[in-house]
């Protein structure tokens, strides 16, 4: 069990870490585009013609989703795990990357979701005022922000620590 | 580059000549008529003035048609076009000839009844399915559907649910009416569907006994002859409208090279409309009619050498201070600053009596698009896009929309030379997939990545920099509007606090920021009438040092999407030079390029308008300016050229 815990207990956390990243931002992204998506495929039963900006809408909460995997990404490579250097890493530097992780993780997987509320009024706008479905973008863009900036933290940590 | 002086006019004309009159303005395009003012109480006067009437409505049923045909042409023959078309050229003449309305018309409404014919059909071809679907259970019975029995028997068709089991409800029924029989047709999942066969006189207890047993009687109305030749029949049916639905297609289709006529009569009556709605905003009286509007002075010398063409009487002048709520806003801008028209127009125009704040932000939006993408690649592809575009020469909004992309790109395309960043580190991935190494032929002035605290103080110190620059605007402004001491109170303490505070953090003196701090308490108090409010509304301006604050901090977000950006390109280069393939390599590189692309595009338009709106604005601008719309043409489809 030590012996296990030497080798492997370290690299298990910062994976652990890059896979909450990926997969949380990943659930809140989910969750986004889907309420966006059922919006979205009600006015088009109206409208089939406003297809595509119903798809930029709809894909905007999608973006939390990449950020998470861009720091997943980022996380596997530094640790090693890609070229498989990654085994006996100490349990503080795993831990370490399990915590670069988590602003992502958190914050793109609730930004998400509050953006996939926005872009289901954001539809509601496109349905009742189609010239002014330009505000309801930049209502979800503001909320992005957010995502941007936990994205960032993240990044700064696995660059810096 | 200014908001255009407006001059008032009243004019006065013949009635015979308002036609004519109305066509010239029209095609001038420089007046805006205004709600006329009540007419006078005068009792005597109110007989004679009235408001002029149009057939305004006739105009606009006539366009809804218009347009409804040109949707089924659209529909049923539509037509491969690109998103920027160029439309048709016309001239003006050519345009108002109203020779060619009442054929246009006429297609319309056959449009129209044709398409009502396929509507109809559409209806009947589902009823005729149905019909079918209820038929197919019983093809199989010989006996005719109208059939109700012979002299001394009865038949009942019908159905049990497909759980009973039909030996049984045999049992049933024979105990109940021992004549009668249970012919089985066919069963589907749900049901069985059966005849029942039995005397006259028992009919009522045969069905009492199998209704208990879920027997539903369920007569086929009105049907002739067997099932079968009902069914061939109803095919028949079928066929035979979807043959007449192909004859209406092919109606509808060869009518689709007509569509041009639609579109340029939908602008003639486009162009009618705007005259009667013009003209509704007249006064007349039996043998004059009187307009009173808005023309933009640098207009005015075109008006008056229409308006000597015709007997009218006209006065023109400068519109009053406090009429300045109701003069109709109209900005003057060139090349470089009209693309911001965008921009300002989905915040508010300026009030008329504000400032025109175009020029003033066109260096900063494009200066802070361009620090925000910072990306060689990206900025070569904003530049080739919207010269691609440009070719088709499109207009009005789209037209600023093409012309801000190509500035931005441009100064994207500089930051990124800057930062040394080509769609992210592209070129060094693809180098190190042939076992090279790059090395750019010159050093970047810096790398956002490594020089993160560099970039975040250059970016602190451009919204700086706005500030400052926002507030002096406030200054002239309010210095030009005679308000000098109000100026230098409200916006001179504020320089008078943060060269203050500069002084003070080099180490110089802090009397400087002391005094501007006593400089705000003494003056930003001094509309309240007593010595107490006057004070205390001093010190409670000292609050807004962090509305200050926090406008400048907000100017990290330009450093946040130009690390972003830069970081998400980098990974994806990374990703796809794992495969170690120069194939799957592109493959993964155009893909993740075109989602970074594609949100970097929207996030930095999104965060630039934000802080000109909120960060800039709020410092000068006042808004609440009604756009100038004179009587013009407003065509959809067609270009006037003269």
């Amino acid at each position: 069990m030590q012996g296990f815990l030497e080798n492997f207990g370290g690299m298990s956390l910062g994976i652990l870490g890059a896979g909450l990243a990926v997969v949380l931002a990943g659930i809140g992204s989910a969750k986004g585009t889907g309420m966006a998506g059922e919006a979205g495929a009600g006015l088009l039963c109206e409208d089939p013609s406003k297809f595509g900006k119903v798809m930029i809408l709809q894909v905007i909460p999608g973006t939390q989703g990449i950020y998470g995997f861009v720091v997943g990404f980022l996380a596997l490579m530094f640790m090693g795990v890609l070229d498989g250097t990654a085994v006996g890493m100490s349990i503080t530097e795993g831990f370490r990357y399990f915590v670069a992780c988590m602003p992502i993780a958190l914050g793109g997987w609730i930004s998400a979701i509050a953006q996939g509320r926005v872009a289901v009024a954001a539809i509601n706008i496109l349905a009742k005022k189609p010239d002014d479905w330009a505000k309801g973008m930049i209502l979800c863009i503001t909320v992005e922000f957010y995502a941007i900036l936990s994205l960032l933290v993240s990044v700064f940590i696995l660059l810096y620590i | 580059m200014s908001i255009v002086r407006m001059k008032k006019i009243s004019l006065i004309a013949v009635r015979s000549q308002k036609d004519a009159l109305l066509r010239d303005l029209q095609s001038l395009g420089c007046v805006e008529f205004s709600e006329p003012e009540p007419v006078a109480e005068d009792a005597e006067l109110h007989d004679l003035i009235a408001r002029e009437t149009s057939e305004l409505e006739k105009y606009r049923s006539d366009q809804a048609g218009l347009i409804r045909g040109l949707m089924l042409l659209d529909r049923y023959a539509p037509e491969k076009s690109g998103l920027f078309e160029p439309r048709q050229e016309i001239t003006e003449s050519a345009l108002l000839d109203e020779s060619g309305a009442a054929g246009a018309l006429a297609l319309a409404e056959r449009l129209e009844h044709l398409d009502g014919q396929l509507k109809r059909l559409s209806v009947l071809e589902t009823q005729h399915k149905s019909l079918l679907e209820s038929l197919e259970p019983w093809k199989e019975l010989t006996i005719p559907l109208d059939c109700n029995g012979t002299e001394k028997t009865a038949v009942v068709l019908g159905t049990l649910p497909a759980g009973a089991d039909p030996e049984a409800v045999g049992g049933i029924l024979t105990a109940a009416a021992p004549e009668a029989a249970l012919l089985a047709v066919s069963s589907s999942k749900e049901l069985h569907y059966l005849v029942l066969i039995c005397l006259k006189e028992k009919l009522p207890e045969a069905l009492d006994a199998l209704r208990a047993c879920g027997f539903a009687p369920s007569p086929l109305k009105d049907l002739v002859g067997t099932a079968e030749a009902n069914m061939e029949h109803t095919r028949q049916r079928l066929q035979e409208m979807a043959d007449e639905k192909q004859e209406l297609y092919r109606q509808i289709e060869a009518e689709a090279p007509r569509k041009n006529e639609l579109k340029r009569c939908i602008d003639l009556l486009a162009a009618k409309i705007a005259r009667a709605e013009a003209a509704e905003r007249l006064l007349g009286t039996e043998r004059a009619v009187l307009l009173s509007g808005w023309v933009p002075a640098p207009e005015e010398p075109k008006l008056l050498e229409v308006l000597s063409k015709y007997d009218c009487a006209w006065s023109t002048a400068d519109p009053a201070p406090e009429e300045y709520e109701n003069v109709p806003v109209k900005l003057k801008n060139n090349a470089l600053t009209a693309p911001l028209t965008m921009v300002t127009e989905m915040y508010s125009l300026p009030s008329y009596d504000g400032v025109d704040p175009n020029p003033l932000m066109m260096p900063f939006f494009v200066l802070f698009y361009g620090f925000m993408m910072a990306d060689a690649g990206y900025g070569l592809i904003m530049i080739l896009a919207a010269l691609l575009v440009k070719r088709k020469k499109p207009r009005g909004g789209a037209k600023n929309f093409f012309d801000l992309l190509l500035m931005c790109g441009i100064s994207t395309l500089l930051f990124g030379i800057v930062t040394g960043g080509f769609f992210g580190d592209a070129l060094k991935q693809i180098f190190g997939l042939f076992g090279k190494t790059f090395t750019l032929p010159y050093t970047p002035l810096f790398d956002p990545l490594n020089d993160t605290q560099l970039v975040l103080v250059g970016a602190l110190a451009l919204g700086g920099f706005q500030v400052l620059v926002g507030m002096a605007v406030s200054f002239i402004k309010q210095t030009a509007d005679g308000h000098f001491l109000d100026a230098l109170f409200d916006v001179g303490s504020w320089w008078l606090l943060f060269a203050g505070i500069a002084l003070g953090a080099l180490g110089v003196t802090w009397w400087v920021a002391v005094a501007g701090v006593a400089a705000l308490v003494l003056t930003q108090g001094r509309s309240k009438p007593t010595i107490i409010g006057k004070l205390a509304s001093g010190i409670g301006s000292l609050y807004n040092i962090t509305g200050y604050f926090g406008d400048i901090l907000s100017y990290s977000r330009l450093m946040a999407l130009m690390l972003a950006g830069g970081v998400i390109a980098q990974v994806f280069n990374t990703l796809a030079a794992l495969t170690g393939n120069i194939v799957t390599f592109f493959l993964i590189f155009l893909v993740g390029h075109a989602l970074n692309l594609g949100l970097n595009l929207l996030g930095c338009y999104v965060h630039d308008l934000r802080l000109q709106c909120l960060e800039f604005f709020g410092k000068f601008y006042k808004d609440g300016g009604r756009p100038f719309s004179p009587l013009k043409f407003n065509t959809k489809y067609t270009t006037i050229t003269k």
